[in-house]
């Protein structure tokens, strides 16, 4: 890579291309319970990453040889819309799909009380409808948040935010045009009130002290966005409850 | 902590999310809508905490939604959807004293779980299509149901002939179109009475 044709990533003064510090994150917008027929639903956005996700289940499993004896089965969908990106993506599910789909079903399965719903399955759409960088995190967000307001027996939510490393500095929650030009990045996902990691990937190179110190500020998000998370849910509880109170 | 009215005279007031903590098991048990880990009390769900004093257990509440599936000794609300020689195969509709399900599970019952008295074939007490009152005998599905129970039985049944509603009168079942006579395992709750 040449140096004149090299995007800015980080200004002498430290910002990067949107105007943010290293350590900040995008502007978060959570909402649940936008779905009518979903059993529970988030919609989660994350600076120009716009993902909404569903949940429905437990319910019956077809085909059966997919239910477990003793635990409810998961079965999770990770999709991009094909107008989502700046090029039309087929709508056909993707390797990189299909792989996302099945590591946020293994964090989601660590948090769901499972063995309460035998031989039942809980399914989990994620739709991303703007790609703008950390899809799977929000993804994740949405889907935990998704699974709290289905009311789903959960042992803990899940806050995920992705770091990278551009231009040897580390910065919290990478969008589209970083992830590109990155040197590392890595999305993370945690239950927050177990101090427990529930998914890591790493593309590109970091050293072990750079890892380390990635993961202390992938916390630092985390611990942001569960903040929000809890909000969230806290006001639509209110809500809820004005609400029947008006009823009954 | 938001603080908002309570939905039940005890209750805290306080809201909590999943994985919140709230107490130690020294103070309260864990109870509906919360578990226990390391020794502590977690919230599993959404919802207003009762710490209840007398019987040292720790609720989480919710009104609003939750994750329904049939248990045993509920009462459900189906339709027979295919009847064998000795089983009827039904689609669970609802649960009593529960929001209707968003999907629904199948249930079957057995000839011999149908009434107390000899039924020789399901032919006798159920038909396609029939809507049943039903006592659920397993926590998973399969479930296995039985019409044995006070209550239970086709609350909604519809002629052989002519798929019209049948009424129910002096115990029989009649259809006002038609006029034949049908035989069900009713029950005292039927919805068409003469």
């Amino acid at each position: 890579m040449s140096s004149e044709d090299k995007i800015v990533l980080i200004d002498e003064k430290g910002r990067r291309i949107d105007g943010r510090g290293p350590e900040d994150l995008r502007p978060i917008r959570m909402e649940i319970d936008v779905l009518k027929n979903a059993d529970g639903s988030a919609y989660v956005e994350q600076g120009g990453t716009k993902v909404i996700a569903a949940v429905y289940g437990p319910r019956e499993v077809h085909p059966r040889h997919l239910a477990f004896p003793d635990r409810a089965a998961i079965r999770c969908r990770y999709h991009m819309a094909p107008f989502s990106t700046s090029e039309r993506k087929s709508p056909a599910p993707s390797r990189r799909e299909i792989e996302l789909s099945k590591v946020i079903r293994e964090a989601l399965e660590s948090v769901v009380f499972t063995q309460l719903y035998p031989r039942t399955v809980i399914d989990i759409f994620i739709e991303v409808l703007q790609a703008d960088g950390g899809t799977r995190c929000a993804g994740l967000t949405a889907a935990s948040l998704a699974l709290a307001d289905a009311g789903i027996p959960i042992r803990d939510l899940i806050a995920a935010v992705a770091v990278g490393k551009i231009d040897g500095v580390l910065v919290l929650d990478i969008n589209e045009t970083e992830d590109e030009h990155c040197e590392a990045d890595m999305p993370m996902a945690m239950a927050p009130s177990f101090n427990e990691i529930v998914l890591l990937q790493l593309n590109g190179v970091l050293s072990p002290e750079e890892t380390s110190k990635a993961i202390e500020l992938g916390k630092k998000g985390i611990m942001k966005i569960y903040e929000l998370q809890k909000e969230t849910l806290k006001k639509k509880y209110e809500l809820s409850t004005r609400r029947s109170q008006v009823v009954t | 902590m938001v603080k908002t009215k309570s939905i039940h005279p005890y209750a805290s007031g306080k809201i909590v999310v999943p994985g919140e903590k709230l107490c130690v098991v020294e103070e309260f048990m864990a109870s509906e809508g919360t578990y226990e880990v390391n020794g502590e009390v977690r919230a599993l769900r959404v919802g207003v905490v009762l710490y209840d004093y007398f019987s040292r257990k720790v609720r989480v509440l919710y009104p609003g939604k939750r994750a329904f599936t049939p248990k045993q000794g509920n009462i459900i609300k189906g339709k027979i959807v295919s009847v064998g020689d000795d089983t009827a195969f039904v689609k669970i509709m609802e649960i009593e004293g529960v929001k209707p399900l968003s999907g629904f599970f199948t249930g079957l019952i057995h000839v011999s779980q149908i009434s107390t008295n000899y039924i020789k074939n399901v032919e006798e007490a159920f038909k396609l299509g029939d809507i049943i009152r039903a006592r659920v005998l397993t926590s998973w599905p399969p479930y296995q149901l039985s019409t044995k129970y006070p209550g239970t039985g086709v609350v909604l049944a519809f002629c052989s002939n002519c798929r019209s509603p049948l009424w129910l009168k002096n115990g029989l079942l009649i259809c006002p179109e038609c006029n034949s006579r049908e035989k069900r395992r009713i029950s005292p709750k039927y919805i068409l009475k003469l």
